[in-house]
């Protein structure tokens, strides 16, 4: 599958055609990748993790809509990798490491929305409200805020009439997930 | 809460904002602590959100990577298969070719000249019994000629032309150990004129048998010395016995 067709597919809303593209992303980069790590000294847990969790970083950053792969998928990829795993490290031993940077002009430590993983409580908390509410709600919710969706791409998605009763679903979901966040945040003070 | 706090504070987290934006959208926040507020809170809510998307994308990897594991070993397995297939359909092949290329014993022995000439006179028997007795070797009577030379070979023992010729006789007619006795007997006179052939016919008796250690061991013993009657014979009999040439 050629790079370009990888990335159109993520970028579809189409569950089929992503899955296909993280299919072709585990055979071809999965295992240098694990190689990578464990010739680091990390374990093949490890290397399945980091690997999640660089097709996710990828995954949210192709759908960004400026995003242009400015260097092959594979340096792009490792650059990932090796960044998520110094900063592994880097927590361990608690030493400053040259990051690798990526050859785009940005690197990739100003992508650090993307790989805050230290998610505090709060945020673990509303990610298990939301859980339990399941349904259209989770569905919605994730959909805008993990997956980037555009209101529009969301009312197809979730087969509404229009955006309007999109934004309305999207509100009232939000709505109840900050009254249960509230309420839960009540009990826990 | 205000749409349009959650709208930039939306756009602020998934990183939507342009640097200038996100500044002004920073000292907005900072310079206001009821709006700081109520970012905080919408931000939890969105990255929770977010996270959530992340839990869930990481069932779907888990699930992908152990469909794609069990479709490597599918067909690391097949592959496997295949690779033994073919391996053993090369050696099959090998064994074909070197098995047909390579001559039987009974080939060999039969393309070897056995072309045979008695000559000379001795003391031992009277002339015309010799010219006789010659013309049927060359003639290949060897069944008709065995019991004749047996017979006058025990009464003149020490002739070591005849012994040979009545070992020829005996290996010709199939009675292989009784030659070989008879041509161990001249190898162990050490006479080079009859030991030689003599090594020479023990090991063509062997290849009948399709004893071929034995076989290169006497062939081996006149290769390895150039001066030997059958020298150059046995050096070729020995490169067709190894398939080499």
């Amino acid at each position: 599958m050629e790079e370009v067709k990888i990335i159109e597919y993520l970028r579809a809303n189409d569950d089929r055609k992503v899955d296909q593209a993280f299919e072709f992303l585990y055979e071809e980069y999965y295992p240098g990748i694990r190689s990578f790590i464990l010739q680091k000294g990390g374990s093949a847990e490890d290397g399945a993790d980091l690997f999640q969790d660089v097709l996710i970083v990828f995954y949210k950053k192709i759908r960004t809509s400026d995003f242009v792969l400015n260097c092959s998928l594979r340096t792009f990829l490792f650059a990932i990798v090796k960044n998520k795993w110094f900063n592994k490290v880097r927590k361990y031993k608690k030493e400053s490491l040259v990051m690798d940077k990526i050859e785009t002009e940005e690197t990739i430590d100003e992508w650090a929305y993307l790989f805050n993983e230290d998610e505090d409580e709060d945020i673990k908390a509303a990610a298990k409200i939301l859980q339990k509410m399941g349904g259209d709600c989770e569905r919605i919710l994730v959909y805008a805020f993990f997956n980037g969706m555009e209101t529009s791409e969301i009312a197809a998605k979730m087969g509404y009439a229009n955006e309007q009763v999109t934004r309305n679903k999207k509100s009232r979901c939000l709505k109840k997930l900050r009254i249960l966040f509230r309420s839960f945040k009540a009990r826990t003070v | 809460m205000p749409t349009d706090i959650q709208q930039l504070t939306e756009r602020y987290v998934l990183g939507k904002m342009s640097s200038d934006e996100a500044a002004d959208f920073e000292a907005l926040i900072q310079n206001d602590d009821d709006m700081r507020q109520q970012y905080e809170e919408h931000r939890i809510l969105v990255q929770g959100a977010a996270l959530r998307g992340k839990q869930l994308m990481k069932d779907r990897l888990r699930v992908i990577e152990s469909r794609v594991n069990r479709s490597n070993k599918s067909r690391q397995s097949k592959g496997g298969w295949i690779v033994a297939i073919l391996i053993l359909g090369v050696l099959l092949l090998l064994a074909f070719f070197y098995f047909a290329k390579r001559p039987s014993t009974d080939e060999l022995f039969n393309s070897i000249d056995r072309t045979y000439v008695w000559n000379g006179g001795t003391r031992d028997f009277a002339d015309d019994k010799l010219i006789e007795w010659q013309q049927m070797y060359r003639d290949k009577r060897f069944q008709e000629l065995l019991p004749i030379l047996q017979k006058q070979s025990e009464q003149t023992p020490e002739n070591g032309r005849l012994r040979l010729v009545v070992g020829i006789c005996q290996m010709e007619t199939g009675k292989l150990s009784d030659a070989r006795e008879v041509f161990s007997s001249l190898i162990a006179t050490e006479n080079p004129r009859f030991s030689d052939l003599a090594k020479w016919y023990t090991a063509l008796t062997f290849l009948q048998e399709d004893k071929i250690e034995q076989t290169k061991k006497y062939l081996q013993e006149l290769a390895d010395d150039p001066t030997a009657d059958k020298h150059r014979d046995a050096l070729d009999l020995l490169k067709n016995i190894n398939h080499d040439n």
